[in-house]
Parts: C-alpha cells; sequence; structure tokens
C-alpha cells in the first residue's frame, strides 16, 4: 500500500530529543562495527602485505617457521637443491632480521624489521622497490617504508625534501636512497628493504650460507602444482613448499591462532551490533508502548495488524539509513585519524560498506520485529 | 415496540437480536448485555442513552466489530457479525466512522494529516485528492483555518471538529459516536453535534450516538434507552 502520509516517520520524529538519541545510538554502532571490521582487515592486511607482493611461483621455508616474522633459517644448499627440477628458471633469497635503528635527532633506540633481498630481480613488487631498488648497490643504503610509524622521526619529510637521511643501524651509519610502502602492524613498528649484501653488513652474526626464505621461479606455463609436490619430495624433511597464496594463508591461521586479534576485533563489531540493537529496539519499544492508544485508533479506523506492523519495522528501516549514512562518514573519518595516526592501513571498502549496511538493517529490523510484539496489546476496544 | 417488516429489517443499517454479552471468564464472568435487540434504519440518527456502567459502550464496541460477538445476532451493514474473523471485522470497521470521547487524534500529525488518515487505506485516492478533500471537510466543520496545527494546540471544540471530519472522510455508511461532546462545555458540544447531524443527513449517513446528554434528543430521531444491559425504552424524538 503505497503510504500518503509517513506515518512511520512521523510518529519516530515526534519526540526530537528520543529520535536523535535512537539515531546517535545507532550511529555509534555503525562506527563501532566499521572501525572494529576496518581495523581487523588492516591487521590481516599488514601481516600479509610482504606476502602478497611476491612474484615468484613457490617459495620454500624452513619446517618449523611459525610465521613470517618467525622464518628459521635454513641453508642455502637446499634452497638450491631445487635447481635440478627442470622447469625451474630462477631461485633467489628473502633475509629477515631486527636492527636497533637510533635516532640521529635525539639518540633514542628503536627496533627496526629489516628485509634484505637481491630487489632488481623483482621477487617482491613493493612500491619503490623496482625504481628506487637500484641505489641499495651501494653500501650502507636502504628503503624506508613511509608507513612506519613517527618514532623513526621526520625520515620521508627529510628524504622527500631533498635531504639526506643517515641513521645509526646496528651502530653502522647508513642513510635513506628510498621510500617503499609496506604497513605497520601491532607486531612491528617499521620496516626498511635493503639489499642481500647491505643486509649481511648491518647483521654480522647472520650466516651468509643461510637463507629464511627462497623464492623459486619457474618456466612460463609450468605445471606449478606438479612442480610444489615434487619440490616438495626433494626438499623434505629441510624445508617446505607453498605457493604464495599457501603462504599468505599459513600466516594468517597464524595470527588467527596465536593472536586473539580475529576474536576481539570480531567480538568488537559484535559488541557494536548489540549495542545498536539494544538501542533501537529500547527506543520501538517504548515508542510502540507509548503509542498504544494511537495504535488502537488505528485498528478502530480499519487498519489491518500488519500495516501498524508495517509502521514499526519501517521505523526501524528509518533509523537504520539515518544512523548508518553518518555513522560510516563519521567511521571514515576514524579511519584516516588512525591511518594517519598508527599507520595501520584501514581502508574503507564497499564490501565491508554493503556488509554493515545490511548489519545496520538487520539489527534494526530485528529490534523492530521485537518492538511490534507489544503491538498485540492494542486493543481496539479500548477506545471508546 | 412495533413489528418491523421484512422488507425494512432486511434493509437496517444495524439489526440486533438477543445479544448477549459477557465479560471475564469463569467464576468472574459478568453478563454486561442481556437479550439485546434494536435496528437502525438508513438514515436514521439514534441516541443511545442510559446510566453510566449500563453496556452503552460494550454495545457500541460490538456494532463497531471492536470486539468479537459470542451470542446472539449482529448484522452490520449487511454483515453478520456472529464470532466474525478479523478480516471481516477490519473491513466492517473501514464502514464505519467513529468517533470517541477523547477525540483519539494522532498527536504526532497535523488536523488534515488526522482527518486523511483513513485515506491511508484507501490506495486508489490519490494524495492530492486526500488534501483537497480533507481541507473541503475541515473547512465545513468550521476549522479550515486550523489545519495545519497540531491537536495539541488546538482546543476541544476544535479536535472534536476535526475528529468528526475524520470520521466522515471515508464516505462511511454509519457513524459511530461515543460520548463526543462529554469533554465539551454544553454549548460546545452541542455545535459539535449540530454539525455532525447536519453533514450526516446531507449524506443520508445514520448515526449512534452515546450521549448522557438528553438535551442534543431534539437533534435526533429517536432515543435508545439502556438499563443493567437491557434495551429498556425506544422513544421516537418526533412524537417526544
Ligand atoms: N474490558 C472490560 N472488562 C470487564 N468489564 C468491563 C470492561 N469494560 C466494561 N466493563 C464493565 O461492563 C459494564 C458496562 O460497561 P460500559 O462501558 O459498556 O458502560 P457504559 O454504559 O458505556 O458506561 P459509561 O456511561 O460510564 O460510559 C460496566 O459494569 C463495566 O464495568
Ligand atoms: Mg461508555
Amino acid at each position: 500500500m503505497p503510504q500518503k502520509i509517513s506515518l512511520a516517520f512521523r510518529q519516530l520524529a515526534h519526540d526530537r530529543m528520543k529520535f536523535a538519541t535512537a539515531i546517535a545510538g545507532v550511529m555509534v554502532a555503525v562506527m563501532l562495527m566499521w572501525i572494529q571490521l576496518g581495523i581487523l582487515a588492516a591487521v590481516y592486511e599488514s601481516t600479509t602485505v610482504i606476502h602478497r607482493h611476491i612474484t615468484s611461483d613457490l617459495v620454500v621455508f624452513h619446517p618449523l617457521s611459525e610465521n613470517m616474522n618467525g622464518l628459521k633459517p635454513f641453508s642455502v644448499r637446499t634452497l638450491y637443491r631445487v635447481r635440478g627440477y627442470p622447469d625451474v628458471t630462477g631461485i633467489g633469497e628473502l633475509l629477515i632480521g631486527v636492527v636497533e635503528w637510533r635516532r640521529p635527532d635525539n639518540g633514542t633506540i628503536w627496533k627496526m624489521q629489516t628485509y634484505g633481498i637481491e630487489v632488481e630481480e623483482g621477487w617482491v613488487d613493493l612500491p619503490g622497490l623496482m625504481t628506487d631498488g637500484q641505489s641499495l648497490k651501494e653500501a650502507d643504503t636502504f628503503l624506508f617504508d613511509r608507513n612506519s610509524r613517527a618514532v623513526f622521526g621526520p625520515v620521508v619529510q627529510t628524504f622527500l625534501g631533498g635531504k639526506a637521511f643517515e641513521v645509526e643501524l646496528n651502530h653502522r651509519r647508513a642513510r635513506v636512497v628510498g621510500l617503499t610502502s609496506m604497513a605497520a602492524s601491532f607486531g612491528q613498528q617499521g620496516n626498511i628493504v635493503t639489499s642481500r649484501a647491505n643486509y649481511l653488513r648491518l647483521l654480522k652474526q647472520f650466516s651468509p650460507d643461510e637463507v629464511h626464505l627462497g623464492f623459486v621461479r619457474l618456466r612460463p606455463g609450468a605445471d606449478i602444482p606438479k612442480a610444489q609436490a615434487y619440490l616438495r619430495q626433494i626438499l623434505a624433511p629441510e624445508a617446505l613448499v607453498m605457493t604464495p597464496q599457501e603462504f599468505t594463508d599459513f600466516e594468517l591461521l597464524y595470527l588467527k591462532q596465536n593472536a586473539p586479534v580475529g576474536f576481539v576485533f570480531t567480538m568488537g563489531a559484535v559488541a557494536g551490533f548489540f549495542i545498536g540493537f539494544i538501542v533501537v529496539y529500547q527506543i520501538l519499544y517504548t515508542d510502540v508502548t507509548n503509542n498504544l492508544p494511537n495504535f488502537a485508533t488505528m485498528k478502530a479506523i480499519g487498519f489491518t495488524d500488519w500495516a501498524l506492523f508495517r509502521i514499526v519495522i519501517r521505523q526501524g528501516v528509518i533509523l537504520s539509513v539515518l544512523g548508518y549514512i553518518p555513522g560510516s562518514i563519521l567511521a571514515i573519518g576514524f579511519y584516516h585519524i588512525i591511518q594517519v595516526g598508527t599507520s595501520i592501513p584501514v581502508r574503507p571498502t564497499w564490501d565491508r560498506a554493503w556488509l554493515l549496511l545490511g548489519l545496520t538493517c538487520l539489527m534494526c529490523l530485528l529490534s523492530g520485529a521485537m518492538a511490534t510484539r507489544k503491538l498485540r496489546a492494542a486493543d481496539p476496544a479500548d477506545v471508546f | 415496540m412495533p413489528e418491523p417488516i421484512q422488507d425494512a429489517d432486511r434493509q437496517a443499517v444495524v439489526q440486533a437480536r438477543g445479544i448477549n454479552f459477557w465479560f471475564g471468564e469463569g467464576e468472574l464472568q459478568r453478563q454486561i448485555l442481556f437479550d439485546v435487540e434494536f435496528a437502525i434504519q438508513p438514515g436514521e440518527i439514534v441516541l443511545l442513552t442510559g446510566e453510566s456502567g449500563s453496556g452503552k459502550t460494550t454495545l457500541l464496541t460490538l456494532i463497531g466489530a471492536l470486539r468479537t460477538l459470542t451470542d446472539g445476532s449482529l448484522t452490520v451493514l449487511g454483515q453478520e457479525l456472529l464470532h466474525a474473523n478479523a478480516a471481516t471485522q477490519v473491513a466492517i470497521r473501514r464502514r464505519i466512522g467513529f468517533i470517541f470521547q477523547a477525540h483519539n487524534l494522532l498527536p504526532h500529525l497535523s488536523a488534515l494529516d488526522n482527518a486523511r488518515l483513513p485515506l491511508e487505506l484507501s490506495p486508489e485516492i490519490s494524495r492530492e485528492e486526500g488534501i483537497e478533500r480533507a481541507s473541503a471537510l475541515l473547512t465545513s466543520v468550521g476549522v479550515g483555518h486550523r489545519m495545519h496545527a497540531f491537536p495539541s494546540r488546538l482546543s476541544g471544540g476544535e479536535k472534536q471538529r476535526v475528529a468528526v471530519a475524520r470520521s466522515l472522510m471515508g464516505h462511511p455508511d454509519l457513524i459511530l459516536a461515543d460520548e463526543p461532546t462529554s469533554a465539551l462545555d454544553s454549548r460546545t458540544g452541542r455545535e459539535v453535534i449540530e454539525l455532525l447531524v447536519h453533514l450526516s443527513r446531507g449524506r443520508g449517513v445514520p448515526i449512534l450516538i452515546v450521549s448522557h446528554d438528553a438535551r442534543i434528543f431534539d437533534l435526533t430521531d429517536r432515543a435508545i434507552h439502556m438499563e443493567d444491559g437491557r434495551i429498556q425504552s425506544m422513544a421516537s424524538a418526533r412524537n417526544a
């Protein structure tokens, strides 16, 4: 039935104060859900940023490793064994470690995640690696992750300002020759990428005969699963062989099993949902209760139970939409603040926007449907 | 009481026969209406009087299909209401204009929107046409200038006039009014009834008005008097 009078809206908006409270409640719920899910996605994203930029067909690593930052070194000789397989056209190495970053301006010391790689071979296609990577051939140079936290000093500004940024890394002077962009996560504050040779200069205790992650490139058109199965066999038990996608899933599995981030942030989003649900239910329930005589009058005039039911449901929809829009705008503002403040790459996505619109509607529909139970108390015989 | 002739009987707008009605269950069950029998003919304006508690409102809610009749027979606008289901009740309610004691205007709607509320049930009437009809009706009940005011800003008399307009809005076949003037001073009350009677007569719509106010008797065709749930007498105003 087309409505000529927006009964749902009029009734809802009649008490301005309550209306504003209800919208604010939905807004808070929407924002909470956006932020929790956004951070969760960002954590997953930032922990796997390198994994997702690996261009090799397969990766090789120590079987006792639990995740990327916990990669145990294994012998390069093991890695070289893959050359025995005819489809293998190239192999590469990634070294991972932590160096001490001593700020030149105030002398404070920070832990810096360091990756050593032959960047020009393009095993990892992070931004800046291919363009600025050539400069890494010089000794004691590195690329700085522009998403590193601010604690490392004004590196990006200085570099972009055309000035040299020199810093002490594990007591060696080194300088920035370019920027890359990965992501800070909860695990580490910042990242630098350097060449294998520079890595070995910085981390002297690390044996040049070892490697953390091996890259394997296959002939174009090669049967990857077949190669993987074969290499797995010849490298066992010294090393595991995975595709980059499997390696990403492996990392996420570790994260999910060992860090309760997934649980915490999912619960945060669920809490947002319930806050919204309770606020809307409370508002709609009292609205129905306060309007019982009016609903009874409408029944007497000839409105069906279904028509009244729809009024309450419509109120739920109005609240969801009016709360969702400003809530989402605010959340995106918060995303910006989080990103600037923490370098955690929280970004709104359309998928999430639709998901949250759906959840918000569900939240309001559920509370509306529950509030309509009170409608039964509207007895048209009470009108006289 | 003259025997109603068969023909008129069939055309009666309301035909009640042997209505008994109880409130409560079991031990607490109390009979409120006893063997109620009467009819309202087309175009008739009938006053229902009786002491407080005599069962007038109960009878009105049965006629208006706001309660379910469980004993006897009650035909309203050609529809038997004994054990009527929800759909039948809704259908009958839509053909009736109700005027309540406490006006029962929706507080969140303007006078205009309150008046056109019944049109929400008639999808074939456009918004523009509804507004036009409602404003004309509000003007004819003397509150055209207060059309955009909300009920909280209207006087008691104005509110009841809006309620009269609302009751006429859906072109009802019967109007039921329960003490529509009890909240008004007697002069305003009489004005509202005069208006209602005038507009209904013009449209040939029968009215059943419950009122304590014997002074409006002269505006009606006849009166039915109830006592303790029984119809005691029927008097014709014309003969009085
Ligand atoms: N919902 C109810 N449940 C139980 N008893 C009721 C109910 N409504 C009315 N009664 C009783 O039924 C009797 C008739 O009530 P009713 O309201 O029909 O009287 P009335 O003639 O309209 O009185 P008044 O002039 O005071 O409005 C009264 O004794 C009343 O207490
Ligand atoms: Mg009464």
